[in-house]
C-alpha cells in the first residue's frame, strides 16, 4: 500500500506524524518504508534521530535518485543507524522499518517523463518489498505531488494492484483550515492535478482522508480552566468544525486528529509507549497514531464502517 | 604496420585482462511460476531469437544475450579513473519458472586505443570495453568490488536489473506475486591469466551483497559466471525464504499467508551442487566450509516445516473440538 502525505503548509506537523506514523506500523507487524520526498526539507533522519541523516543524506538519495544520479537510493534500518537506543529495539512481533532519505540541498526541480517513469519504478520496487510506503511529500503544490500523483494514475497503475491513501495533513486552526481546503479543492489544486493525471474525480476523492494535527483541548490553557474558557474552546472548536465542513473537509473526510503533544512542541521525534510509561508524553497521543495506523491500513475502517 | 588507433582484431596483446559483472536476482512478478512454454516466450528478449532453455534438474530458461552501449568510467581504488568504451552484455535467467535474475558483465581490454574510435569498432567487440586510458588490473577488480558508486561510473547493477524488469512487462507476467521479497545483487571480478592455477575468494559484506573476485584463466569464465549466479540464486533464496518465516510470525497476520507461498515456490530449489559447473565445485566448497550456507537453508526450511506442523495440529485439534461441542 501506498500512502502520500501532503499539506498545504510546512509546519503542520506532517513530517513528524507520518513518522510516528511509519513506526506504529511497524510495530502493528507491517513492513513499512518511509520515502522521504520533501526534497527541499527532508527531516525524517532527524525525527528518527539519525544524526548521519539529519537533514537528508549526502548522496544518493531520493532526490537524486528521481534525478537519475543514482540507481539505487539508499536506504537505512532506521533501528539499526537511530542513535535512540528505545528504537533500537524490534518487538518481537513487528515489522522492518526502513528509511529512503532525501539528499541534503535537494530542491524542487522541474518534471519531466522521465522522473516520473523513476518514481514508477520506485513504487514498484518498494511496494513488493514492504506492506506499507509513506510518501512525504513537500509542502503545497510541488514537483514531488506531480510526480506521485501521475507515478500511481489508473493508467499506470495495475488494476488489482494494492490501494492508494492520499492522507492531507492541517493544523486545527481557521487559516490552516483555509488553506488546507485550498491545496485540495482549488482550480489548480490536488484534485485537478489527480483529474489531469488521469484519475476520475469520485475515485481519488475515495481515497483523499483529512489528519488534523496538534489540536489542542481544555488544558493547554493550564491547570485551572475558567468556566469561561471551557465555553470558548467548544464554542470556537464548533465554528471550526463548521469551517471544515462549508470547505469541503468535514467529517466524512475525516481520518483523525492528533492531539496537542507538549513533548512534540520542543522536539521533532517519535513518541514511543516508554515516553508514556515515564508520564512524559500522553496516553492520548500514542493512542492517536495507533488509530490511525489501524485506519489507514483496514479498508474497512478507512471507507468508515 | 598499423596505425596505433585503426581498428584491430584482438591480437594476444590486445585480449581482455578483466571481466566484470554483477547478478541481480529476485522473484519474477507474478503469482504462480510461470510454466516452461510461458517462460520460453517471455524470456525471448530479441525477436527471432528463442531463449536456451532446460527441463533437469530443475527447469531455467536463459533469454538470448542483450547488449548495451556505454561510455563510462571504472571505478578505481586511488588515481585517475580509467574512461572506457564498449558494449556490456547482460541476460536473464529464470529458474523454476519463478526467481529471476538479470546477469550483465564487461570484459576490460586494458591496452587499446587512446582515443575514441568510430562506434563501430566497439560495436564489433560485443560484451567489451576499451579502456582509453592506463590502469592497473587489480586496481580495477578492487575498485569495481568496493568503489564508491556514482553516476559516471560502470554500474553493472543497474543493467542486470534493467534486464529483470523487461520481464515486469510482458502478457505472461500478471505482476502480483504473493511473497514480498526484496532483490539481491551480487559483484563479480575476474582477472584472467593464463598461466596461473584458477583461485577465488568470496565475501559476504556488510551491506548483504555477496563480492566474488576469482584469477582464471579465460577458458573458465563461463564457469566462473555460473557459479556467481548460482550463488547469487541460492543467496536470494535463504534471504527470501528467512523473510517469509519472519514475515509469518507478524502480529496480525496468518502465518499461513506468508508460509505457504514460500513453500512452495522456493521450498524446492535449492540445489547448488546440481547447478553448479564441476571446475567450480572447490570453490562452492570453500564458501561452504566458512558460510555454511546450506545448513542454514536446511535448518531454516525446517523451522518453517515444524511450524507449519503446529499449525495443521492446531487446526485439526479445533476441528474436532468443535465438533465435538
Ligand atoms: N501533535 C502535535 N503536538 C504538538 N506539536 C506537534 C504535533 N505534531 C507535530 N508537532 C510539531 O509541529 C512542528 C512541525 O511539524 P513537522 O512535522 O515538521 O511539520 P511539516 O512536516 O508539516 O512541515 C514540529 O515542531 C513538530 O514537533
Ligand atoms: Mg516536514
Amino acid at each position: 500500500m501506498l500512502v502520500f502525505s501532503s499539506s498545504d503548509k510546512g509546519g503542520t506537523g506532517r513530517s513528524v506524524t507520518s513518522c510516528n506514523l511509519a513506526y506504529r506500523l511497524s510495530l502493528s507487524g507491517q513492513d513499512v518504508a518511509y520515502l522521504d520526498f520533501d526534497f527541499g526539507s527532508p527531516t525524517a533522519g532527524a525525527i528518527f534521530e539519525i544524526p548521519t541523516l539529519e537533514r537528508g543524506t549526502p548522496d544518493g538519495g531520493l532526490h537524486s535518485y528521481i534525478l537519475g544520479k543514482v540507481a539505487e537510493p539508499v536506504r537505512v534500518d532506521v533501528r539499526v543507524v537511530t542513535e535512540r537506543t528505545a528504537l533500537k529495539e524490534r518487538p518481537p512481533g513487528s515489522g522492518k522499518l526502513s528509511l529512503f532519505p532525501g539528499d541534503v540541498g535537494g530542491a524542487e526541480f522541474h518534471l519531466t517523463n522521465d522522473h516520473i517513469k523513476k518514481a514508477i519504478d520506485l513504487f514498484e520496487t518498494v511496494e513488493r518489498e514492504f506492506d506499507v510506503a509513506i510518501v512525504d511529500l513537500s509542502a503545497g503544490r510541488s514537483s514531488a505531488l506531480d510526480m506521485s500523483l501521475q507515478a500511481v494514475a489508473p493508467k499506470v497503475r495495475p488494476k488489482k494492484a494494492d490501494p492508494i491513501r492520499w492522507l492531507l495533513f492541517h493544523r486545527w486552526t481557521t487559516q490552516h483550515v483555509i488553506a488546507a481546503s485550498g491545496l485540495l479543492f482549488a482550480d489548480n489544486g490536488i484534485i485537478a492535478c489527480a483529474t489531469n493525471a488521469g484519475f476520475d474525480q469520485r475515485g481519488f476523492r475515495s481515497m483523499v482522508r483529512t489528519i488534523r494535527t496538534a489540536v489542542p483541548d481544555d488544558t493547554a490553557f493550564g491547570k485551572e480552566t475558567t468556566a469561561e474558557q471551557e465555553a470558548w474552546l467548544r464554542k470556537s472548536d464548533d465554528i471550526l468544525k463548521g469551517l471544515a465542513k462549508a470547505r469541503g473537509l468535514g467529517q466524512d473526510l475525516l481520518a483523525g486528529l492528533t492531539p496537542l503533544e507538549p513533548m512534540l512542541l520542543w522536539r521533532e521525534q517519535v513518541i514511543m509507549d516508554v515516553d508514556v510509561k515515564r508520564r512524559l508524553a500522553k496516553r492520548a497521543t500514542t493512542k492517536a497514531f495507533d488509530e490511525l495506523a489501524e485506519r489507514i491500513i483496514n479498508d474497512d475502517a478507512w471507507e468508515g464502517f | 604496420m598499423a596505425r596505433p588507433d585503426a581498428p584491430r582484431h584482438p591480437t594476444e596483446q590486445h585480449r581482455p585482462q578483466v571481466v566484470l559483472g554483477a547478478v541481480t536476482t529476485g522473484l519474477l512478478n507474478t503469482s504462480e511460476p510461470l510454466p516452461l512454454e510461458a517462460a520460453r516466450q517471455a524470456l525471448a528478449l530479441l525477436p527471432g531469437v528463442s531463449a536456451d532453455w532446460r527441463r533437469h534438474p530443475i527447469e531455467q530458461v536463459v533469454s538470448p544475450d542483450l547488449f548495451f552501449g556505454l561510455d563510462c568510467k571504472l571505478a578505481v581504488r586511488s588515481g585517475a579513473q580509467p574512461r572506457v568504451i564498449g558494449t556490456a552484455r547482460a541476460r536473464a535467467v529464470l529458474t523454476a519458472g519463478h526467481v529471476l535474475q538479470g546477469s550483465a558483465s564487461v570484459a576490460v581490454v586494458l591496452d587499446a586505443s587512446k582515443r575514441r574510435l568510430p562506434w563501430a569498432h566497439y560495436a564489433a567487440r560485443t560484451g567489451m570495453v576499451e579502456a582509453i586510458n592506463k590502469a592497473d588490473p587489480a586496481d580495477l577488480v578492487n575498485g569495481f568490488l568496493h568503489g564508491r558508486s556514482g553516476s559516471t561510473v560502470l554500474d553493472l547493477g543497474k543493467t542486470g536489473s534493467y534486464v529483470m524488469s523487461l520481464l515486469d512487462r510482458v502478457p505472461q507476467v500478471d505482476r502480483q506475486a504473493r511473497l514480498k521479497t526484496q532483490t539481491c545483487r551480487l559483484l563479480w571480478a575476474a582477472h584472467l591469466r593464463e598461466d596461473v592455477e584458477p583461485d577465488g575468494r568470496v565475501e559476504a559484506g556488510d551491506d548483504g551483497v555477496f563480492r566474488v573476485r576469482m584469477s582464471t584463466p579465460s577458458e573458465l569464465l563461463p564457469q566462473f559466471v555460473e557459479f556467481c549466479e548460482v550463488l547469487a540464486m541460492h543467496d536470494w533464496l535463504l534471504s527470501a525464504l528467512k523473510n517469509a518465516f519472519d514475515r509469518s510470525a507478524r502480529r496480525g497476520r496468518r502465518a499461513e499467508d506468508e508460509i505457504d507461498p514460500a513453500l512452495s515456490y522456493l521450498g524446492h530449489i535449492w540445489n547448488p551442487t546440481a547447478h553448479l559447473p564441476h571446475e567450480m565445485r572447490w570453490l562452492w566448497q570453500a564458501l561452504e566450509d566458512e558460510a555454511q550456507l546450506t545448513w542454514e537453508w536446511q535448518s531454516t526450511l525446517t523451522r518453517v516445516r515444524d511450524k507449519v506442523t503446529l499449525l495443521t495440529r492446531k487446526a485439526i485439534e479445533e476441528t474436532l473440538h468443535k465438533e465435538s461441542v
